[in-house]
């Protein structure tokens, strides 16, 4: 079923890139998607499913995120300020597909203050460089905050009961 | 419609230049890259919508760049953040812990290939 | 307008540039870089929006590609031989 996926984006990618939708490029972009997608089937199995209304959620979310991460750029940078106290934060993920993990670390790096470090798995635990950390759990939240959502709009039935048994204070607060 | 794409751009331009101020202005590295790897994104991706509604033709091609931008951004900033991280003679400023500390110095020397 | 906000960008590119000549470390040189190759991408969008022509736009897509890539093999480097 990813596999799909990834054949229908590669193919969007090869007729933009020609800028011509038309049979031909059609025919050929499939040809060579499918090709690339046989190549490089490297992902980790995870089924990945799609729930359309908690996708926009996510999106909705993400794009307040990002807009608020920029403007606490340019307040740090413009107003001069003291030291900021920056860190290292571990934060532990229950388990979900390679895609999605890389969904959230993603979304970690374009929202305000963190950046994402390291990914082990195994147990799983994402480690986040954080710009002001004034309380670790406050950080751990948010990050849970979004990997709720994230697996809430693309991970599969166990990922989900995982996410929902592992921290059912934050999943409340997320609703 | 020239004023939306005009306001779309200068608030753009204005994110990207606030990118480079703060590259310049902060004193550590992953500090310079929450700056570098953010505004810029978003930056281009009022640009590229700007663009999007001015240009006729080659809307693919552009979307697909700030797409391209998005996608990999994140990407690169965790390279050269783990990177930086197990490489010698760099600084970092870590006041409020470091978690990742045990892991890595302690005998994890394998740096790994690519994810 | 669209001039203003050239200028702008204009400005933020130089900033990582020089960010790129100072940066004391590899990774600083390497984070500016990255920086660097999306004002451009924003300038020649930016161009193309102004003068409504579009066949620049290729180059701004292999540059961001290229942009990657290099990126990913600066910091490859900065993680074998340090900063």
């Amino acid at each position: 079923m990813i596999k799909a996926f990834h054949v229908a984006w590669l193919v969007a990618i090869w007729l933009a890139l020609w800028s011509d939708v038309s049979w031909a490029n059609l025919a050929s972009g499939v040809v060579v998607a499918v090709v690339v997608a046989l190549l490089y089937g490297t992902w980790r199995e995870g089924a990945t499913m799609v729930r359309p209304v908690k996708v926009l959620k996510l999106l909705a979310v993400f794009l307040v995120e990002l807009v608020e991460a920029s403007v606490v750029v340019a307040r740090t940078v413009i107003s001069p300020r003291g030291r900021i106290r920056s860190g290292i934060v571990a934060v532990p993920l229950s388990g979900c597909s390679d895609a999605v993990v890389t969904l959230i670390a993603d979304m970690i790096s374009l929202t305000p203050g963190t950046l994402t470090l390291e990914v082990r798995r195994d147990p799983l635990v994402l480690y986040v460089h954080v710009l002001h950390v004034q309380d670790v759990e406050a950080v751990r939240r948010d990050i849970h905050r979004l990997e709720v959502l994230a697996v809430e709009a693309f991970g599969d039935a166990d990922a989900l009961a995982g996410v929902r048994r592992n921290d059912a204070t934050a999943y409340e607060e997320a609703r | 419609m020239d004023v939306v794409v005009g306001i779309l751009a200068i608030v753009g331009g204005a994110l990207v230049l606030l990118a480079g101020v703060g590259v310049l202005r902060f004193e550590d590295l992953y500090s310079r890259m929450h700056a570098a790897t953010k505004a810029p994104t978003l930056g281009a991706l009022l640009i590229g919508l700007a663009g999007v509604i001015a240009l006729d033709s080659g809307r693919p091609k552009l979307a697909l760049a700030v797409v391209i931008i998005f996608v990999t951004a994140p990407v690169a900033s965790h390279m050269v953040g783990r990177a930086a991280y197990r490489a010698e003679g760099i600084d970092v400023r870590l006041e409020a812990g470091d978690a990742l500390a045990d892991l890595v110095d302690g005998g994890d020397a394998d740096p790994g290939g690519p994810p | 307008m669209i001039a203003v906000a050239m200028v702008l960008v204009g400005l933020g590119s130089a900033c990582f540039l020089l960010r790129a000549v100072l940066g004391p470390s590899l990774a600083d040189r390497v984070v500016a870089v990255d920086g660097f190759i999306v004002t451009i991408v924003s300038l020649i969008v930016l161009n193309a929006a102004r003068t409504e022509t579009d066949w620049f736009l290729g180059v701004a897509l292999v540059v961001s590609f290229v942009g990657f890539v290099g990126t990913l093999a600066g910091a490859r480097f900065v993680e074998r031989r340090g900063g």
